[in-house]
């Protein structure tokens, strides 16, 4: 388990390295996201680089979230892509690595995501709706270096956090 | 509507027939500072925009300057920031920002500036068209 970056800071504005699914670095590097991620309470997924670790690895359970629909269980998957994206609406986003900040985010509610599971390898494809399709394209922006605030789509969309709903 | 150092803070825009000076002495209360002006609604309310709309992102390590500097680089093309909201929330400061630009603006350009301003500002920066609203 490692400690979430808070923002600002360089990594969470660095596009994060492919990966070899198969290195034993890299199953290392998956299994402190995933314990992190079951430390951290209110949030629903995370990204490599938001625990210092500039690797394309996004671990997520939208099984923790009231407004999800599809669930791919507890989950790390390694240089995922989103393949397919539609049906496009806005919600509320927090983030681990913004304290106290959530905004109105405009995103797919129904996606296709293509990724391979750390050890084995194992190409899998994810298709995701609802929350658990916006949970995963927050972290795919953490791997890209953005933050759900460069997604706010204007003035009057970003808020103080009321409570914890983290994506 | 906005807390500023713990006190509430908010504009509000009216219309009617009385003057700035009659509205300002019956809204008057011990425990509130109100300030009253007229401004000319019909030229800055009420006419189409014509220019393109953006929202500006910018995020990084709260200094002073940050808003004097962005602003600069938009008013030097003619850019008119139309709605701002700023956080701070522990050292990360965070502006939002509605951006109306002229439609001859070289946009490309316009990034690449705002994008070096960004970096001197230790600051990342998104600059992006309005989504349109799809009712």
């Amino acid at each position: 388990m490692r400690a979430v970056l808070g923002a600002p800071h360089p990594l969470l504005s660095a596009v994060a390295e492919p990966v070899d699914p198969t290195e034993p670095t890299v199953v290392s590097a998956a299994e402190d996201l995933l314990a992190t991620l079951r430390a951290e309470r209110g949030t629903a997924g995370l990204a490599a680089p938001q625990i210092g670790l500039s690797l394309r690895l996004i671990a997520f359970d939208a099984g923790r979230h009231p407004r999800s629909r599809s669930w791919a269980g507890e989950l790390v998957l390694a240089n995922p892509r989103l393949a397919r994206a539609a049906h496009w609406d806005e919600g509320r986003e927090g983030c681990a690595s913004v304290e106290g900040l959530t905004a109105d985010v405009r995103r797919a509610t129904r996606i296709t995501v293509h990724g391979h599971l750390p050890g084995s390898g194992e190409a899998v494809t994810i298709e995701a709706d609802a929350f658990e399709a916006r949970c995963i394209q927050h972290q795919l922006d953490h791997l890209d270096g953005l933050l759900f605030l460069d997604r706010v789509p204007g003035a009057l969309s970003l808020h103080r956090r009321l409570h914890s709903c983290g994506a | 509507m906005t807390l500023l150092g713990g006190h509430i803070a908010m504009m509000l825009l009216v219309a009617g027939e009385l003057d700035s000076a009659e509205l300002l002495k019956r809204l008057g209360t011990p425990d509130l500072v109100i300030s009253t002006s007229a401004v000319e609604a019909r030229r800055h309310f009420c006419d189409e925009g014509g220019g393109l709309g953006y929202v500006l992102t910018v995020h990084g390590p709260d200094r002073p300057g940050i808003i004097s500097a962005i602003s600069a680089v938009l008013a030097d093309d003619g850019g008119n920031i139309t709605g701002m909201s700023s956080r701070l929330s522990g050292r990360l400061y965070v502006l939002i920002a509605d951006v109306e630009l002229p439609k001859d603006v070289d946009v490309a350009a316009l990034m690449r500036r705002l994008a070096a301003t960004g970096a001197s500002l230790d600051s990342d920066i998104t600059f992006r068209p309005v989504e349109p609203e799809l009712l």
